[in-house]
């Protein structure tokens, strides 16, 4: 009697401990996917801001912008450019030795030129397109 | 003693029933979890285990700095589980202002008995919202990756668009659609009694792959010179169409490749087909005497004529044959072949054209790449209209030399003007530079490519490009000029055919041709435009000044200093 009772007390317990792991594996995965769930919905979000961050971003949608204050947007000459980061973006990714210390020995002009287009062209504001990113 | 024997009886007769019954459903208990029938299986399988369809996510088209041209958003799509709705007209009147759409087209879609009906996909966030509010009963969303183009018209006609389905539909999107859409996953997913999934309970699941990310040639900033200036000449002349590639000659990288009308592939189906077309790939014409690059390039590299060899122009009309006369828009007398080609003379190119065989210039014509496709990896690629030598006839060598009885696209033509750039050696024109995966890895890189072996000799080449500069700084090209930079260029102003199969008179295809700088060709752009209106209609009127914008704008993005007189110049200033 007492072995019966031994060997049913075991059973059951191992039925309980089964019955609650069975249990918290799906308490567990519904965490889970709730988780998944808000972490699907902060990508979203992120992928929306990043959309409007590119779309706020795009030359078209500055020209308009700027015509509608009446400004002009122009790409600016090499001789307005000041590289301030040191890093810029090239178009072809190729920047030859001469463009690139005819543009450094060219800083102060550069700035005299910003400050002469500033006063003198109140109507066109030259913008630096590698400057935006 | 009697009743604990029939009680005792009885006990048994009903422990032995009860016995058998268990047995029996023990048995049946024991068949069905060892041996279960397939209708049980199914059905088992149909209410506990579902199939989770794990979309991919499409790849991101990049320009060459890695500017994001299209990408994707996940938004909403409602559904409707109509069987379970009790009142579908309340629902389809509350539903049919939100989501825009017909009452009665709502009403029979809820009313339609069936268990999913979509009622409408990707709405945007806002609708979704508002949906949700009305809390209706047996209406869900699932979520969808949806298309997005950031820069909306911007480079339209390469990128192309995706459907409903996120499958490539036109352009890049099209073409490169294997590697774009990624391949969906799924797995089998156990769920509960209110059929919300039990991921522990997961099994059979194939991994989703997400689509490889495109890095087209296009640089942003070009493409949007091009298309601002495109635009301008599209309004200003009222044309039928205008087209401008621009395209490093050295390696064939299209930097911009624009064409109006234009359409914007966030709402492409508010454009008709005509405006989606890209033009620049597809449309074929006449060029004109931009042709007469590759004239002149064919006779210099035969030795048939030198560029100082002088030719009698006739005073601006020839007899050809009996009832064919040639003319020249401007009369000329006596003009050395160079300035045949900077004036443009149509008598001066036939009289030099005459000394090239037949199947020496169909060779050349061939050579520059006219005639078939230059493979670019769009889709819809034109080859062009080159007839074989057995084809022409008598006037073939007077109207081909000038660019008549041959049909051209855009592309084919910036690419010969880029072989003269690229000293003689026609590149393959290429739009995408590589493709990658998400953690940046090249799957696929686009090595540039000749096209054909070399066309024309170097020297062949450098002398048509001393032509060009001199068509652009005293020829017809004048107003493609522009102070600090050395240009080579060529106009070309063709007649469009009638559908009478006459030349019209008041229909003209501009067009203009080049490369900057001389010295170190960076780009070489085509310019054309189709039935400018107005009394300014030539290439050199309207193409010419339209390319001058586009090469300025261009120069000064690609910090591209002005030749040294130039520079000399600019330094007194300051000092």
């Amino acid at each position: 009697m007492k072995n019966f009772i031994l060997w049913t007390g075991i059973i059951l317990v191992i039925g309980v401990g089964y019955v609650w792991q069975q249990s918290e594996m799906v308490k567990v995965s519904y965490d889970i996917r709730d988780s998944e769930n808000r972490a699907s919905l902060l990508l979203d979000q992120n992928r929306d801001l990043v959309y409007n961050v590119d779309r706020l971003e795009s030359p078209g949608n500055l020209d308009k912008g700027l015509a509608r204050n009446k400004m002009k947007f122009e790409v600016a000459g090499y001789r307005r450019v000041i590289n301030v980061s040191g890093k810029r973006e090239s178009a072809n990714n190729e920047d030859t030795s001469e463009a690139h210390s005819f543009r450094e020995g060219l800083v102060v002009q550069n700035m005299r030129d910003f400050l002469f287009q500033a006063i003198g062209g109140k109507e066109s504001i030259i913008f630096n397109l590698f400057s935006i990113r | 003693m009697m009743y604990n024997r029939s009680h005792r009886r009885k006990a048994v007769l009903v422990s032995l029933s009860f016995l058998i019954l268990l047995s029996v459903l023990s048995g049946k208990l024991i068949s069905i979890q060892l041996f279960p029938s397939n209708k049980i299986t199914k059905l088992v399988k149909r209410q506990h285990w579902t199939m989770r369809v794990i979309e991919p996510e499409r790849g991101i088209i990049f320009d060459r700095a890695m500017r994001k041209l299209a990408m994707n958003k996940r938004l909403d799509s409602v559904y409707a589980e109509s069987i379970k709705i009790k009142d579908s007209a309340r629902a389809a009147s509350l539903l049919s202002p939100i989501l825009d759409m017909d009452e009665s087209v709502l009403q029979e879609s809820l009313s339609s008995g069936r268990p999913f009906v979509w009622l409408k996909r990707k709405i945007s966030n806002d609708v979704s919202a508002s949906v949700q509010e009305l809390k209706i009963e047996a209406i869900g969303f699932v979520k969808e990756n949806k298309r997005f183009y950031p820069h909306g018209e911007l480079a339209s006609h390469i990128i192309g668009f995706a459907g409903m389905d996120n499958v490539g539909l036109e352009g890049a999107e099209l073409f490169y659609d294997e590697y774009l859409r990624g391949r969906p996953g799924w797995s089998l997913v156990n769920r509960d009694a209110k059929r919300r999934p039990v991921l522990s309970y997961e099994k059979d699941s194939l991994k989703v792959i997400d689509g490889y990310n495109l890095v087209l040639t296009i640089d942003q900033i070009i493409q949007y010179i091009a298309e601002r200036a495109a635009e301008k000449a599209f309004e200003d002349l009222k044309a039928a169409s205008v087209t401008i590639i621009v395209m490093n000659p050295k390696n064939g990288d299209i930097l911009a490749m624009v064409n109006r009308p234009t359409f914007d592939p966030n709402l492409y189906n508010n454009f008709v087909q005509d405006m989606r077309r890209n033009r620049a790939i597809v449309d074929t014409y006449e060029p004109g005497s931009t042709f007469k690059v590759i004239t002149a390039s064919s006779v210099l590299e035969e030795g048939l004529v030198q560029l100082q060899e002088r030719f009698f122009c006739e005073n601006g009309a020839y007899r050809v044959t009996k009832g064919h006369v040639l003319h020249d828009h401007v009369p000329h007398g006596w003009l050395t072949f160079e300035e045949i080609i900077d004036e443009s003379s149509n008598i001066g190119v036939y009289k030099v054209a005459e000394r090239i065989k037949r199947d020496r210039f169909y060779h050349y014509i061939k050579g520059f790449g006219f005639g078939g496709r230059t493979g670019i990896g769009l889709p819809g690629e034109s080859k062009g209209t080159v007839y074989p030598i057995s084809k022409w006839s008598k006037l073939s060598m007077m109207a081909l030399p000038m660019g008549h009885e041959i049909a051209v696209t855009s592309l084919q033509m910036v690419c010969a003007i880029s072989s003269i750039a690229n000293k003689g050696v026609l590149m393959k024109p290429g739009i995408v530079m590589s493709i990658i995966d998400k953690d940046g890895n090249i799957i696929k890189s686009e090595e540039p490519e000749e096209l054909f072996s070399r066309v024309v000799s170097e020297r062949t080449a450098k002398l048509v490009t001393d032509i060009l500069v001199k068509a652009v700084e005293d020829g017809t090209g004048v107003n493609a000029r522009l102070n600090g930079y050395r240009i080579a260029g060529k106009t070309g102003t063709a007649q469009k055919i009638e559908a009478s199969g006459k030349y019209s008179h008041d229909k003209f295809v501009a067009s203009f041709i080049g490369f900057a700088p001389v010295d170190d060709p960076r780009v070489s752009i085509a310019v054309v435009i189709d039935e400018p209106k107005g009394s300014y209609y030539t290439g050199g009127a309207v193409a010419a000044p339209v390319f001058r914008n586009v090469v300025s704008e261009i120069l000064k993005y690609m910090e591209i200093p002005p030749d040294n007189n130039e520079r000399l110049i600019e330094a007194k200033r300051w000092n």
